[in-house]
């Protein structure tokens, strides 16, 4: 959201507006529509904000996505977790998402949702679901690539 | 098979149905780009998911209860009270006079010596036009307080503030009080004796003990702090 007091305003906004519309509570998981509520809350405040200028929303097409080549041998990527500048380097990635994948790639990867869940919460297709999440890794691990970090041989 | 590079998120989430799944699968085995891809992605994962958990700085949960209505009375009653014990904390500290000879001999020290005081004052405006006239200066009257103090056992302070305040604020008042003190040394045991034994019977009564309202004063204050914050905290 850019700023924690951002972030925990919508949050409190959400859930306030959950408990006063419980009763269209369906369906879903709990989890799951609490999530949704707060999602379209904090992309709408997004949206609205307009401070500063989106990337991009649909690039043409996830093939079209490049994977970046390691520019010099650094540490392997899966050396990296306990490592704070490439935890750092991983946020002001994701800051840089569109906020849509972001969205996406934070409620797969944190929240743990399924695929299908996250369409749910976000309201859109599976497969754009697949895109947001794939478009967002790929622009992270780009970073991690740029700086140096090179992931292993798999 | 091209390389299904867009797959490869949905591959790594179980998200791919079995017959795409088993198409990764295979062409993973001959390509070895694919599989580093692979590999970056789920570090990638392994990254974000690494990530501190953000902690709210403040309660996100609104409170949908409002405060119940005597909670702001009760704030205020507990400052005005916490206030009031601050000021009855003084002023019994200041009518004990604590000091700390006092506070750490017996009980009766102090009481004796604000009784002895009083005693004094009052008696000063009544021996000074009755007594001055007509009494015939004490043979010895710097001599004989200082006396009556030199012999007198008791070698507390206060005692010495009773003997020595008459001598000092009204010496010619001498007569009145302190007759039998210069008339006989063995005698000028006699007036801190009495006034010890007379001014230790009223024992400090519990309600002029500074510490209790002190704490009194701490517990309301601290009981309206906490319903103040009860109170901000509520919607």
């Amino acid at each position: 959201m850019g700023t924690t007091s951002d972030a925990e305003d919508i949050v409190q906004d959400a859930l306030f507006s959950a408990w006063r519309s419980i009763a269209s509570f369906q369906g879903l998981s709990f989890r799951a529509w609490l999530f949704r509520i707060a999602t379209n809350r904090a992309l709408d405040h997004l949206r609205s904000r307009k401070r500063r200028p989106e990337l991009p929303l649909d690039p043409p097409d996830d093939d079209d996505v490049t994977w970046a080549e390691p520019v010099a041998a650094g540490p392997d990527l899966t050396q990296l977790v306990g490592d704070r500048e490439a935890l750092a380097a991983v946020e002001a990635a994701l800051g840089s998402l569109p906020a849509e994948q972001r969205t996406a790639l934070l409620l797969r990867d944190v929240e743990g949702f399924a695929y299908e869940e996250i369409a749910v919460i976000t309201s859109v297709e599976i497969g754009t679901v697949k895109s947001r999440i794939h478009r967002g890794r790929l622009a992270v691990r780009n970073v991690l690539i740029t700086r140096g970090w090179r992931g292993s041989d798999g | 098979m091209q390389h299904p590079h867009a797959e490869l998120s949905a591959y790594i989430d179980g998200a791919l149905d079995p017959a795409a799944r088993a198409a990764v699968d295979g062409h993973l085995v001959t390509c070895a780009v694919c599989r580093a891809h692979v590999a970056q992605l789920r570090a990638t994962v392994a990254l974000v998911q690494a990530l501190p958990d953000p902690v709210p700085s403040r309660r996100l949960v609104p409170r949908l209860t409002t405060a119940p209505a005597w909670l702001a009375p009760l704030r205020t009653i507990m400052t005005l009270a916490s206030g009031a014990a601050v000021f009855l904390f003084l002023a019994s500290a200041l009518a004990t006079n604590i000091t700390p000879l006092a506070t750490s001999g017996a009980p009766g020290t102090t009481a004796r010596e604000a009784s002895g005081d009083t005693a004094v004052k009052g008696q000063a405006p009544a021996a000074q036009p009755a007594g001055a006239p007509t009494v015939t200066p004490a043979p010895a009257p710097t001599a004989s307080p200082y006396g009556a103090f030199a012999v007198a056992p008791s070698s507390s302070p206060a005692a010495d503030n009773v003997v020595r305040g008459p001598a000092t604020a009204a010496p010619d008042k001498r007569g009145d009080t302190s007759t039998g003190a210069s008339a006989a040394p063995g005698a000028a045991l006699n007036p801190p004796d009495a006034a010890r034994t007379t001014a230790s019977v009223p024992q400090p009564s519990p309600l002029l003990s500074p510490w209790l309202w002190l704490a009194l004063a701490i517990i309301c204050g601290a009981a309206a702090i906490a319903l103040s914050r009860r109170l901000r905290a509520s919607v």
